[in-house]
């Protein structure tokens, strides 16, 4: 048995587990000993969102994600990472995180991408999704260092329906990023495409980045931090959380059942 | 001449994304009279009470929580045969979300129809809000529509979204003091106030500082009328193609969570009203 020196959650952002033992599968796989991780997505009453490719589904989700962030820090977790490529609601629920850290895919890729290259290209599922995607790549500072977006025509829930299929579409958009957009690293831009990288990595001979590992690496590098630096979110200015009476007085914030499902991957 | 009812040739609704309380809708109702056309009909509401108590959305994580309902709320507007409707906070809460699934009724905000008056009455402008949690927030805003650099700054009056109402004096003194730092130390040709609740000091500023002094829910309203007239007299409707697409219909309808009414609190309608041009 090893002793939890830190605690993670990945948060599934929608309302079916339909997804969570994928997952929970790549957090036991790549998680460092000591790392107690959670994957948990939630509560099927927020609606039985398989997906969140339209920002009208994130906006319905995203009163879940501050419960859960809520839950979370209460829980005692060190670290949070919400687990979709929009970083759906990343900013909302660091304002009432308290001392959990809390971070996202598409954060966390740029970051690990910017290092192992200059220039990364990002292959999505559809060209919807570009819109909004490449305006949080330039948010976090990276637009100069993103050479583009390339949809390869699949939805979300498309991903791990045929592997096969999967991988051809990835290769041949990630081709495309390397070859006409110049791109020294991959980000591949949807937490569903989980189980790719290491096939194309080996293929293409450059750094091919899986968005829900990065993530979760990000978080258990936070959580590292906090417990052995004590490095915790600020407070101050706009990092300001609300007043603890003013969220009792409106009421809304805490629902005891905000997990629909809960996997742990013990330390 | 006496006022008249005549028929309503564009319909824009003003939706608070909070809960209601007393005063506080009449306030924007009276914003409406005064800006809008005889033809407009026009309907103040709020966000429905079951949303939580909340009387202000100072904090993400209270956008966060009342965007389910304005998405809701947007929808019930659109399906109603709004041509229009502003969401009434200078965060623009939600503006993009809501956007998505308004069909073909037009989608506006207090931040991007300020800054785009602000634009065309001046090159530079300061925008006088509330307190500094707000700032990193709507300077990113303010960025994302391509204002970043006609901005001399924002300048924080020290007040919360619930205090400009409670003591006009203060209130006036704080925002002479602030808007005279953003145009004369730091050339302001034109003010934005950034918060709905700093209505009705504008014109004081604007006597005082002999710059553009743009109040942000009028700013909102009278683009949502613009655009209900472009709508209807010109046929411009959102886009649907890439970016912009919107959620299929039957996906919504199975997820059965878009359909939650009351979709509104305390709605004020507005006929249209008065003599025509």
């Amino acid at each position: 048995m090893t002793d939890t020196k830190r605690k993670i959650m990945f948060l599934n952002p929608v309302g079916t587990s339909v997804y969570d033992q994928v997952f929970a599968d790549m957090a036991a796989r790549y998680k460092l000993p000591g790392s107690e991780i959670h994957v948990t997505s939630l509560n099927p009453s927020i609606g039985k969102f398989t997906h969140i490719e339209f920002r009208a589904f994130e906006a319905m989700v995203t009163a879940g994600i501050i419960r859960a962030t809520r839950a979370a820090s209460r829980e005692g977790f060190d670290a949070l990472a919400i687990g979709c490529f929009y970083d759906t609601a990343l900013h909302d629920a660091r304002e009432v995180s308290h001392e959990m850290v809390v971070t996202a895919p598409c954060l966390a890729s740029c970051r690990l991408a910017t290092n192992l290259s200059n220039r990364f290209g990002v292959i999505v599922g559809r060209q919807k999704w570009v819109e909004q995607m490449s305006g949080t790549v330039r948010d976090y500072g990276f637009g100069d260092a993103c050479a583009g977006f390339y949809p390869v025509g699949l939805g979300v829930n498309d991903f791990q329906a045929d592997h096969e299929r999967t991988n051809s579409l990835l290769i041949q958009a990630a081709e495309r990023a390397i070859e006409e957009g110049h791109a020294e690293s991959i980000i591949l831009g949807c937490t569903l495409e989980i189980g790719f990288h290491e096939c194309l990595q080996a293929q293409l001979g450059v750094p091919v980045i899986d968005v829900s590992i990065a993530a979760l690496k990000e978080a258990e590098y936070a959580a590292e931090m906090k417990t052995m630096v004590n490095w915790v979110p600020s407070r101050k200015w706009s990092c300001e959380a609300p007043r603890e009476d003013e969220i009792t007085a409106i009421g809304v914030f805490d629902q005891s059942d905000v997990f629909g499902n809960r996997i742990v991957v013990g330390a | 001449m006496e006022s008249k009812w005549i028929k309503a040739m564009y319909r824009v609704l003003y939706l608070s994304p909070v809960a209601p309380r007393p005063r506080h809708e009449e306030l924007f109702a009276d914003m409406v009279r005064a800006h809008k056309w005889p033809e407009t009909e026009a309907r103040v509401a709020c966000l429905p009470a079951h949303v939580g108590q909340f009387n202000h959305v100072e904090f993400r994580s209270y956008e966060a929580l009342v965007t389910p309902d304005l998405i809701r709320g947007v929808r019930a507007a659109s399906r109603e045969g709004f041509d229009a409707c502003v969401i009434g906070c200078f965060y623009d809460t939600a503006v993009l979300e809501a956007r998505e699934i308004s069909g073909e009724m037009i989608v506006t905000a207090p931040c991007e129809a300020s800054c785009d008056i602000a634009a065309t009455l001046s090159n530079r402008f300061g925008i006088i809000v509330g307190r500094q949690k707000w700032v990193n927030q709507m300077q990113k805003t303010v960025h994302r529509l391509g204002h970043g650099d006609r901005l001399t700054g924002f300048y924080a009056v020290g007040l919360g979204v619930t205090d400009f109402q409670t003591d006009h004096g203060l209130t006036r003194r704080c925002l002479m003091e602030t808007a005279d730092r953003a145009v004369n130390r730091d050339h302001a040709e034109a003010l934005i106030l950034g918060c709905t609740m700093e209505i009705g000091f504008h014109k004081d500023l604007e006597r005082m500082f002999g710059v553009p002094v743009i109040d942000p829910s009028s700013a909102a309203f009278m683009r949502a009328q613009y655009f209900a007239r472009l709508k209807q007299r010109s046929g411009l409707k959102p886009s649907r193609k890439w970016s912009c697409e919107a959620p299929p219909e039957d996906e919504m309808q199975t997820l059965d969570v878009f359909e939650q009414p009351p979709f509104f609190g305390n709605e004020i309608n507005i006929p249209a009203q008065g003599n025509r041009q």
